[in-house]
C-alpha cells in the first residue's frame, strides 16, 4: 500500500508486471475512487466551461467526453481533465487526485466570478471503477448484458439502477491504451460494481501498473509531462486546444507562444538502445556533443516492449524522431533514440 | 524463506557465503521483498575488479528505485553470475543459490567474522520493519 495524494492505495495486488500484462492480454479492474468528480450545472454552464477550458464545447453533444485542461492565464495547465456533456446545462468534470483541491478551488473561484452556474463536488460521494483490456468488452457484457448501447471511443451513456448496479455513468474511455470502460456511481454502489466485474474475471490492478500502462500508451501524467510551467502545445496536445472558438483563460498566452514560433522544448518519447537502468524523472538528456538538451519526465522498463522507455522535454532542435541522444543515469551517459509515440498501440 | 546457516549478512542486506576458497555474494530475500520482487535491472562488476568491504560493487534497480550494492568482503571478483541480469527473477526465487551475484577471492577471509549471523540479521530486519 502507498500514500497517493492522501489516498491509501495499493501499488500492486499480485505484482506490477503481472498486472500490467493482464491488462494487455485480458482484463484489468481499477479502483479510481481517488479521481475527483465535479458537476457543473446551470443555464450558464456551457458558456462558463467555454471560458474556463480550451475544449470545443459547442461541438459536444450530450454523451460526448472531451479531454481538456484547466489552464491558468499563463496557458499552462492547473490540471488535465475530462469533460462529460450530460446536457447543455449539466457537465461532469473529472480531475486528478493530486490536483483535486486546487482544481476545485479554481473552478469555484471562476464560477463565483462568472455567475449562473452551480458547482457540486462529488469526489467524496461518487466513486469510479475502470475495466480495461482486450477482453474488457466481453467481461463488461457478461455483467451488464447487451441492452446497454455500444459506445464509441470517448462517449458515455447512463445506466439506470437495475437492482444489481446503482445508476451509473459509463464511458468508453481509459488510461491504459486498451479498450474498456470507466464507470461512475454513488459510493454505496461501488462494491456491487467491483464485485460483479471481478467475479466475471477482471483482475485488480494497482497504481504501479496503471503508470506503466499509461506510459506505454504515451498518455501524459500531471506532475510529469504536464506541469504549471509547460503548455499543452509543448506537450504535443495542441489538437485539444480550440484557439478559434473565442476567448478562454490562457488563450492569449497560447497564441503568443505560437506566434513566437512555438514552444522551445517538445515532449518526446525515447528508448534506450540496450537494456539498462530506468531513466527516471529529472535525469538529464544530452546530445551527441554531451550538451544538456532536456530532461526526463517519466521512465519505466516497459513490460510489453522489454525496453527501457520514457518521455522527456527536449530542445526543439534535437527532438526529431530518430535523433541519437544520451540519458545521464547516475553519471553514466547511456545512448537512447527518439522514437514515435505512443510506444504501444493496441492491435484492434 | 529458509536461509542456509552459514550465510552472513551486512545491514545493507547483501550476504556472503563461503564457497570453497571463494566467497559468494548476493542479496537477501528480505531486500528483494522490500523491492516488491520487481527487479528490472542489475549491474554487476566485471571479473577482475577489486572490491573492498562496504564499497559499491553494483546496482540493483526495481520499479520503485535503484539501490547500490555493497560488498561484504574485500578481494578480487573472479566470477560473475552472467545469467542474472537477464533473469532477475532468480533473485526472488533462489536468493541464496542460483541468485548469487559475484564470487570473490578474499584478501582477508576474516572479513566474514565481522558480518551478521542469520539470527542477528533476521532480528535486525524485524526491527527495521517496525520503523
Amino acid at each position: 500500500m502507498t500514500d497517493f495524494n492522501g489516498w491509501h492505495m495499493p501499488l500492486y495486488y499480485s505484482g506490477m508486471t503481472e498486472e500490467h500484462n493482464i491488462t494487455r492480454t485480458s482484463t484489468g479492474l481499477f479502483d479510481l475512487g481517488h479521481m475527483g468528480r465535479v458537476m457543473v450545472r446551470g443555464v450558464g454552464a456551457r458558456s462558463f466551461l467555454d471560458n474556463l477550458t480550451p475544449a470545443q464545447l459547442s461541438k459536444a453533444k450530450p454523451g460526448d467526453v472531451q479531454y481538456s485542461f484547466l489552464l491558468a492565464e499563463t496557458g499552462c495547465p492547473i490540471d488535465d481533465i475530462t469533460i462529460y456533456t450530460m446536457s447543455h446545462t449539466e457537465y461532469m468534470l473529472v480531475v486528478n487526485a493530486g490536483n483535486h483541491d486546487r482544481a476545485v478551488a479554481w473552478i469555484e473561484k471562476q464560477a463565483a466570478h462568472f455567475g449562473a452556474v452551480e458547482i457540486e463536488d462529488r469526489s467524496y460521494s461518487w466513486g469510479m471503477i475502470a475495466v480495461q483490456g482486450p477482453e474488457a468488452e466481453k467481461v463488461f457484457r457478461t455483467v451488464v448484458g447487451d441492452s446497454f448501447p455500444a459506445l464509441s471511443y470517448y462517449t458515455f451513456a447512463m445506466r439506470e439502477d437495475d437492482g444489481r448496479w446503482p445508476t451509473c455513468i459509463i464511458s468508453a474511455t481509459g488510461y491504459t491504451g486498451e479498450r474498456g470502460y470507466e464507470i461512475y456511481m454513488p459510493i454505496s454502489g461501488m462494491e456491487a460494481v467491483w464485485t460483479s466485474l471481478f467475479d466475471a474475471g477482471a483482475k485488480p490492478i494497482g497504481l504501479g501498473a496503471r503508470d506503466s500502462l499509461r506510459l506505454e500508451a504515451a498518455m501524459p501524467l500531471y506532475g510529469h509531462e504536464l506541469t504549471d510551467a509547460t503548455t499543452p502545445l509543448a506537450a504535443g496536445l495542441g489538437k485539444f486546444l480550440d484557439l478559434e472558438k473565442g476567448d478562454f483563460i490562457g488563450r492569449a498566452a497560447l497564441l503568443a507562444q505560437k506566434e513566437a514560433g512555438g514552444p522551445a522544448r517538445k515532449l518526446i518519447g525515447f528508448e534506450l538502445t540496450q537494456r539498462g537502468p530506468i531513466a527516471r524523472q529529472g535525469f538529464d538528456v544530452c546530445n551527441s556533443d554531451g550538451m544538456k538538451v532536456g530532461s526526463v519526465t517519466s521512465g519505466i522498463f516497459s513490460p510489453t516492449l522489454q525496453k527501457t522507455i520514457g518521455m522527456a522535454y527536449i530542445d526543439a532542435a534535437s527532438a526529431a524522431v530518430g535523433s541519437s541522444l544520451t540519458v545521464d543515469i547516475r553519471g553514466r551517459k547511456l545512448p537512447c533514440i527518439v522514437v514515435k509515440k505512443p510506444f504501444y498501440k493496441r492491435s484492434a | 524463506m529458509p536461509v542456509p546457516p552459514d550465510v552472513r549478512f551486512l545491514k545493507s542486506h547483501e550476504w556472503a557465503r563461503k564457497d570453497g576458497d571463494l566467497i559468494a555474494v548476493g542479496v537477501s530475500d528480505y531486500a528483494i521483498d522490500q523491492l516488491n520482487k520487481e527487479i528490472v535491472f542489475l549491474e554487476l562488476p566485471p571479473v577482475g575488479r577489486n572490491v573492498s568491504v562496504g564499497a559499491v560493487f553494483g546496482v540493483i534497480e526495481a520499479v520503485k528505485a535503484a539501490s547500490d550494492l555493497y560488498s561484504p568482503v574485500a578481494g578480487k571478483v573472479v566470477e560473475v553470475n552472467e545469467s542474472l541480469p537477464d533473469n532477475p527473477t532468480l533473485l526472488a526465487d533462489d536468493p541464496y543459490g542460483a541468485g548469487w551475484m559475484i564470487k570473490v577471492a578474499p584478501s582477508s577471509p576474516a572479513d566474514m567474522d565481522a558480518l551478521l549471523s542469520v539470527a542477528d540479521y533476521q532480528k535486525f530486519c524485524e526491527t527495521e520493519a517496525h520503523h
